[in-house]
Order: C-alpha cells, then sequence, then structure tokens
C-alpha cells in the first residue's frame, strides 16, 4: 500500500532539463530517504511534487488521487507536508505565529496536531513560545519549520536535508522525531546528501543523479553495493 | 508659538490622509509585491463617489456619513474587482509589468471619472457636526480638521490590532515576507491577496471621501496623491505600516513648516528628505531588506543575442524606409515622425539602464526635460544657437545624471525607482517653481532650430541621424565588453564583485549614459517645438516611457524601438479619432499585458523561438 506515488516526474527550468521520469513511492509509517549529490535534483523533486516548480510531465498521486498540475496551497490541503531545506521561517513571527501559519483544519483518519502536542515533541519549542522566530538558533529553526508543517496535519511529509548544518545533538533529537512521526503513520521522504542519518531512519532509498533515478533498493542493499554508492554518492 | 503649533496640527491632519492611502499601499506592496499605481485612482474614485453619495443622498448627518461609508464600500468593490479581472491574473508576470498593468487602470479611470463627474473642480458638503472652529491657545482651529488627526492613530491602532491579534493578520504577515512559503502550507494566496487588496482600496476609498469637506476635487487628484503616497511608503520602509505612519507624519509636518521657510521649494524639500532617508536607511525607516522577492521558481533573465539575420533584415528595412520616406510625407506625417524618432532614443536610453542595467527608472522624464531645458537656457541665458544648444542638452542631462546616479545606484529594485522618481520631481518643482529663470508653468519659448535647419524636413533628418545614431551606440554598448559587465553585475553582483568587476562604477557609468541619450532626445525635443515646459519633466513623461519599454519588451533590444513607435502611433491615432484616448489605451495597455506578459517584441521573439 502506498500513501504517496510518483510516475514519471519531469521539470524543467526554462529549457534545463532537471528531472528526467522520476519516479517513486512512499508507504505511509515508510520513510523513504531520496539520496543524491549537491544539485543531483533532490529539492526539484520534492518541489515538483509540491507544485511549486510545475511538473512538464509524469503523475503526482496522494492516496490515489491525481494532484499533478494543482496549486501548492491545494497540494498541502490535499495532505502534503514540505520542509524546505533553507527553513524559510517567518521571522518576523513568533513560534506560536508560524504554527498559527501552518494550521489546517483537522481531517478524518489523519493524526491532528496542536501547538500543544508539538511542544511535547519539540520541548525546546514550547519554552521559546512567544519568541520571535528570527531570533532562535539554526537548530530551533529547524524544528520549528517541522512543526510548522505538522500543524497542516499531512499524510506525507516532505524533508529537505534536514540535518544540514546541524550540531550532532540536535540531528540525534531529530532523527528520534522522524522515527516517531512515522510510528505514528505518517509517510517521510527524506532528501540527504550523505548516508548517516538516512541509514539510521530509512527503509528504503531512491539515488538520484542530474535528474534521473539511478538506483533504488532498501537501505540494507545499498549498504551492501559499495559499487553503487561509489558511483552516485561518495563525495 | 501658538502659530507653530497650529500649523503643526494641520500638518498632523494632512498627515492622517496620506497615512491612510500609504498604508494600504504599503500592504498591498508587501503582500503582492505589486506596486500598484492605481491607488491614487481607487483615493480619487472614492472621493468623486462619495461626492455622488453625499450630493445624492437623503442629505444631513445620516446622509453625509453614510454618503462617505457607502463610498469606502463601492471603493473596495472596486478594488475587488480589479485585483480579480486583473491582477490575479498576472502575479506571475515581472513586476514592471504589473506597474504597467496598474498604470493602464490609472488611464482608464481617468478617463472614466471624466465621462461621469466632467472636467470641472467639485465642491463637497461640509462635514454635519464638524464644521466649527474650536479654539486651541486662543487660536482657531477647523474642528474637522481636529477630527481627522484622530482618524490617523485610530486607523493605525486599528490596523495593529487586525495585524497582530487575527489569523488572518497573521498570513499577511507571513505572506508579506514569503509568500510562497504561505501557499505551500495551504493558504489560497488569492484569497489572501483579494482581501489584502480590497482592504488597501477600502483605505484608499476611506481618505478620498474623508478629502470632501476639506478641498476641491479634482481629476488631477490620483496622481498627485499616489506619488506623495509612494514617497511615504518608501521613507516609512515597503511593507511596514507603522514605518507609513511615521513618515506620513514626517512627511505632513514638511509640508506644514516647509511652506513657511522656503514657501516655492516645498517639494523639493520633501523629495530630499526622501532621498537622505534612502541613502542612510536604504530600506526606509522601519523597513527591512526585502527577502529578495521569491519569485515563483522558473528561468532567470535569458541570454540578450545579437540580432538574428531575420531580425537584422527587418530593422534595415525599417531603417531605410525611415530613411526613405520623409520626402513624401505631409508636415504633418513629419512632425509624427519627428516625435517618433526623439521617443525611440528616449526609450533606448531608458531600455538601457532598465535591461541589462537592472535600474527601472520611474524618472527617466527627469534627464530628457533637463536637456531641453539645457537647450532652452543656453539659448536665453548665453544666447548660444542650436548646434551649441543641441550639445548643452547632453551635458547639462549627463551632469544630472552623474549627481542622481550617485545616490541611485546604491539602491535596487523598487527603492531605486522610487529615488529616480524622486529626482524626477525635484526637476519638475524647481522648473515649475523657479519662475524667474525657467518661467514656470509658462515654459520657455522661442527655441527655435537655426536657419539652416528650420525646414522641417532638414530638422526631420537632423533628428534621425541623431535619434539613430544614438541608438545604435547604446546596441553597441549592450554587446562591448562594459555591456557584459553591466549583466554581470545585475545578474549577480557578488559573483561579478568577486571577479574585479567594479559593479557600482559600471552602473553608475550606466546611469549617466542614460542620462546623456534621454537629454539629447530631450534637447532635440525642445527644437522641435520650439518651447520647453515642466510637462517634460513630468510623471507623466517618464510613464510613457515605461510603457514604451515595457510595451516593447525589457528583455530584447529591439523592444523599446518597438515599443516607442507604437506607443507614439497608438496616442497619435487615438487622439485623432476619440476623446477617450486615455481609455483606449488604457485598455489597450492591460490588454496587451494580460495578453503577451513578456512585451510585444518577446512575444515576438518567443514565437521565433519556437519555430527554431
Ligand atoms: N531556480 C532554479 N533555476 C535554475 N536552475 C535551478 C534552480 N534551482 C535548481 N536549479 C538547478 O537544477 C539542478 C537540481 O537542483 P536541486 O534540485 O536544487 O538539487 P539538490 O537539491 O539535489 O542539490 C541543479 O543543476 C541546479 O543548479
Ligand atoms: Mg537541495
Amino acid at each position: 500500500m502506498t500513501v504517496l506515488t510518483v510516475e514519471a516526474l519531469n521539470a524543467h527550468y526554462g529549457r534545463a532539463h532537471v528531472l528526467a521520469d522520476v519516479s517513486l513511492t512512499v508507504a505511509p509509517g515508510e520513510v523513504v530517504a531520496l539520496l543524491g549529490r549537491n544539485g543531483a535534483g533532490k529539492s526539484t523533486t520534492l518541489k515538483a511534487i509540491m507544485g511549486l516548480v510545475p511538473p512538464t510531465g509524469g503523475r503526482v498521486r496522494l492516496d490515489g488521487r491525481d494532484l499533478t498540475g494543482r496549486a501548492p496551497f491545494e497540494i498541502a490541503r490535499a495532505g502534503i507536508g514540505w520542509v524546505p531545506e533553507d527553513r524559510r521561517i517567518f521571522t518576523d513571527l513568533t513560534v506560536a505565529g508560524n504554527l498559527e501559519v501552518g494550521r489546517r483544519p483537522p481531517v478524518a483518519g489523519r493524526t491532528v496536531w496542536t501547538p500543544d502536542r508539538l511542544f511535547a515533541v519539540f520541548p525546546a519549542l514550547g519554552r521559546l513560545k512567544d519568541r520571535p522566530a528570527g531570533r532562535m538558533s539554526g537548530g530551533e529553526q529547524q524544528m520549528l519549520t517541522v512543526a510548522r508543517t505538522l500543524m497542516g496535519n499531512p499524510s506525507v511529509l516532505l524533508l529537505d536535508e534536514p540535518t544540514e548544518g546541524l550540531a550532532p545533538v540536535v540531528v540525534e533529537d531529530l532523527v528520534r522525531t522522524i522515527r516517531s512521526l512515522a510510528s505514528e503513520g505518517l509517510g517521510i521522504l527524506l532528501s540527504e546528501q550523505t548516508l548517516p542519518v538516512a541509514r539510521a531512519v530509512a527503509g528504503r532509498a531512491f539515488v538520484i543523479e542530474t535528474g534521473r533515478i539511478r538506483w533504488e533498493g532498501s537501505m540494507a542493499a545499498l549498504m551492501a553495493d559499495d559499487a553503487a554508492r561509489a558511483r552516485h554518492l561518495a563525495v | 508659538m501658538e502659530f507653530l503649533v497650529l500649523q503643526a496640527l494641520s500638518g498632523l491632519a494632512s498627515a492622517s490622509s496620506l497615512f491612510l492611502v500609504a498604508a494600504g499601499l504599503s500592504l498591498i506592496f508587501g503582500v503582492t509585491r505589486i506596486v500598484n499605481f492605481a491607488h491614487g485612482s481607487l483615493y480619487m474614485l472614492g472621493a468623486y463617489l462619495a461626492w455622488t453619495f453625499v450630493e445624492h443622498g437623503p442629505g444631513g448627518a445620516l446622509g453625509f456619513w453614510g454618503g462617505i461609508a457607502a463610498a469606502v464600500a463601492a471603493t473596495a468593490l472596486i478594488g475587488a474587482v480589479i485585483e480579480i479581472l486583473l491582477l490575479r491574473r498576472i502575479y506571475r508576470a515581472p513586476e514592471l509589468f504589473q506597474l504597467l498593468a496598474t498604470f493602464g487602470v490609472v488611464l482608464i479611470v481617468q478617463d472614466l471619472a471624466l465621462a461621469i463627474w466632467g472636467p470641472q473642480d467639485l465642491l463637497g458638503p461640509r462635514a454635519p457636526g464638524l464644521r466649527g472652529p474650536i479654539t486651541i491657545l486662543g487660536q482657531r482651529f477647523p474642528l474637522y480638521e481636529a477630527f481627522l488627526i484622530l482618524v490617523g492613530p485610530a486607523v493605525l491602532a486599528l490596523l495593529w490590532l487586525l495585524l497582530n491579534r487575527t489569523r488572518w493578520g497573521t498570513l499577511v504577515r507571513a505572506a508579506t515576507q514569503d509568500r510562497e512559503m504561505v501557499g505551500a502550507l495551504g493558504v489560497d494566496h488569492r484569497r489572501l491577496f483579494t482581501g489584502v487588496f480590497v482592504l488597501g482600496s477600502a483605505l484608499a476609498g476611506l481618505a478620498g471621501a474623508l478629502q470632501l469637506p476639506r478641498e476641491g476635487l479634482s481629476l488631477h487628484m490620483d496622481l498627485a496623491v499616489v506619488t506623495e503616497a509612494f514617497v511615504v511608503v518608501v521613507v516609512g520602509g515597503l511593507g511596514s505600516v507603522g514605518g507609513a505612519f511615521l513618515a506620513a507624519v514626517l512627511i505632513g509636518q514638511l509640508h506644514a513648516f516647509g511652506i513657511l521657510v522656503f514657501p516655492k521649494i516645498t517639494l523639493v524639500l520633501v523629495f530630499l528628505v526622501m532621498a537622505v532617508v534612502l541613502v542612510l536607511r536604504p530600506h526606509g525607516l522601519l523597513g527591512r531588506p526585502q527577502a529578495e522577492a521569491r519569485a515563483p521558481s522558473g528561468a532567470g533573465e535569458p541570454v540578450l543575442r545579437p540580432a538574428t539575420r531575420p531580425v537584422r533584415i527587418l530593422g534595415t528595412v525599417a531603417l531605410l524606409c525611415a530613411i526613405a520616406l520623409p520626402p513624401f510625407l505631409g508636415d504633418y506625417g513629419r512632425v509624427v515622425m519627428i516625435d517618433m524618432a526623439i521617443l525611440v532614443l528616449f526609450a533606448a536610453s531608458l531600455h538601457f539602464m532598465m535591461g541589462p542595467g537592472g535600474m527601472a527608472s520611474f524618472g527617466h522624464a527627469a534627464p530628457f526635460g533637463i536637456g531641453a531645458y539645457g537647450s532652452a537656457l543656453a539659448l536665453k541665458l548665453a544666447g548660444a544657437p542650436m548646434e551649441v544648444g543641441l550639445a548643452a542638452a547632453p551635458f547639462a542631462a549627463g551632469l544630472a545624471g552623474v549627481a542622481f546616479g550617485w545616490f541611485c545606484v546604491r539602491l535596487s529594485g523598487v527603492y531605486l525607482a522610487m529615488l529616480t522618481l524622486a529626482f524626477a520631481q525635484i526637476a519638475w518643482s524647481v522648473a515649475f517653481q523657479w519662475v524667474e529663470v525657467t518661467g514656470g508653468d509658462n515654459g520657455l519659448l522661442g527655441v527655435w532650430p537655426s536657419d539652416w535647419a528650420r525646414d522641417r524636413l532638414v530638422y526631420l533628418y537632423l533628428t534621425l541621424a541623431l535619434c539613430l545614431g544614438g541608438t545604435l551606440l547604446l546596441r553597441r554598448a549592450i554587446f562591448s565588453p562594459f555591456g557584459m559587465a553591466l549583466r554581470a553585475g545585475r545578474d549577480s553582483p557578488l559573483r561579478a564583485e568577486a571577479i574585479g568587476i567594479p559593479v557600482g562604477a559600471v552602473r553608475w557609468a550606466a546611469f549617466v549614459i542614460a542620462a546623456v541619450m534621454a537629454g539629447l532626445a530631450g534637447g532635440l525635443f525642445a527644437y522641435a517645438k520650439g518651447s520647453v515646459f515642466p510637462t517634460y519633466l513630468s510623471i507623466s513623461k517618464s510613464v510613457d516611457g515605461l510603457v514604451m519599454v515595457l510595451l516593447g519588451g525589457v528583455r530584447t533590444i529591439s523592444g523599446p524601438i518597438v515599443g516607442a513607435v507604437a506607443f507614439t502611433g497608438l496616442e497619435e491615432q487615438l487622439t485623432r479619432v476619440t476623446d477617450l484616448w486615455r481609455l483606449v489605451l488604457g485598455l489597450a495597455i492591460v490588454g496587451l499585458v494580460l495578453a503577451f506578459p513578456a512585451g510585444l517584441a518577446g512575444a515576438a521573439a518567443a514565437l521565433a523561438e519556437r519555430r527554431r
């Protein structure tokens, strides 16, 4: 059973063809890694799913419902939550204000998030509730951007390199959070350049290079396939 | 002392209306990133509608205040229609196209208002209940003015509550910072934008309606108020309501006291303050650097290529026609051709700074008009003949370009555009108010060409030679190493600096070159008309230039030429066949922007691209 199905997705920036027939699936409660070097097309894949970059071919389905060509806000309402790599916190608003922007009405059959529930998952945010988001550390901002997206009660979460630039302790926190979110039934597509975090949370992996999926399989199989890792990932 | 207090109070009263207009403008810009030229038109509509509703209402207090409320509601509704029918379709178009479209709305509203309410100024009734004067410090002060003083802070407080205490306000503030992200979180940006636009329109309508008991209504209210509101918004910081209030108070006081100290140059004073604020605080008093307006991800600037063969052949044919045609034209045709040639150079010079330079100017009339005055003053003050006058024009404009450019190239985007507008307004008010030298509104007459060039045909060839020469020089410059450096600085200033391009100096030089060429066009225009007027420096002249460049397409090099010819042709024909030429032109502009968001030449280029 899958919740998110991406079929032969294509995308262009002007005339540059940056995604070529990208296909992948995510099941409920599953963490899937999208791995690739810098510039491989990971962020573009997530943005194309989200409708932020208009797909020039292919399909995006959520629970079987075709979302291709919809506006980003409709895709978000349908249940896809996107956490951008550059966080894009609303620095003028408080932590609570940021969460408010993400809030959507509850949907039957999906986990309903409230600020209080999120503060239980991210205790630091609870303490900083009234602080302007611009005056938080990078790690706190990363927590906030995930929490803000969860306020929309998504059924699939697209996480774009969430651990980039974070201190190791914070990364550990985030790894735990990702696991517990998945255990509640949320499907997660996690983009990463490096293996450690993906290895800790993901069951399956797709490896992307120059906009094409070059390898797919279980995380364990990827760890066993030295040649594939060297070809597509090693720096 | 008492007198000064009263003066300050009347400054506060004007500040209130200014704040209402500016707050709406600022909110709309913050969320939609559209510089809404039509905001002044909404203000004007608010005033005229209030006049109609009050005039035809039941009379008395109910009639008056009910009329004001009805006018506000009607203006809000008109705002909704404009947003839904027009702006909603062009949020993805380039910034300047949106500006052009809103200017189209300005033209449409001007003619509609003229048709509905007629050209004469209208006087409204006094406000019931607020008629008499009150006494402050032993001096009489109009009660209505005192009421207005309270309206400003009251609206500020309400807006603050709305923005800080409601979900809608939170969304607006978030969208002001990053609207794409807000959309990705499931917020329907269309409804949000419509809401903000309606709120802004209602505020503009309220400001206009409240003018009713204060001053006569005229059809010039729109551009007058929108320029001042731009100043307030820019001084206060784009998107900041509190900043708009602060700046409105500042500007209001400046007007009130400026009139006592420098009765002739209050306008200059206002714009000087704006220039100083922008240089010291490039994002205004309370503004913050705009997270560079996150354009929906997409293509960047296309590469400018030298003309392709078909374009070059077409250009050569057009050029040959232009050279061969004049002897067969009547006098009227020659006059039109002179105007066209001058405007081609004017538009090409504006394009040079806007396109490759990436510096949009709302005040390109400044170098044009300064050039024209340069020629005329060379004649009036030194008795210089046309040959000298035509050299004085680009020289004077170039000098102004050096001075203005020094300030302007420090800024970018809308702020830069506003600063150019400010300088153009300064130049305009000097020409308008320094009657001893410039003749003020009466202008300078008798600026005729030398004897050998007095024949229309000869002057046409002289104009053609200079304008085409200038335009070709500008094209050359775009593909020269200088032009490359300029474009590199536009596309990626940091990288350009890193490879050793002095970006600031290059931009400054481009600013001056554009000014010199516009000055030459202005000089030629002066001799063509035999006279010089402050209107050569007016906003509408600047806007004509923008319309030409944008109509043709800022991203192509032939754009300004096509645009200038299309624009003069259109305007010339329209004024001949209809009184409502502004309406038709406005509709044409709006239609063109909706149909070709990349401009005429841009659309042609895209077509050619597809053919390949
Ligand atoms: N806005 C954009 N305009 C043009 N090209 C882009 C844009 N964003 C990304 N690219 C290009 O698309 C390719 C994929 O980028 P991206 O999806 O960001 O890669 P990743 O996230 O894997 O690092 C890269 O070659 C990048 O240079
Ligand atoms: Mg990326």
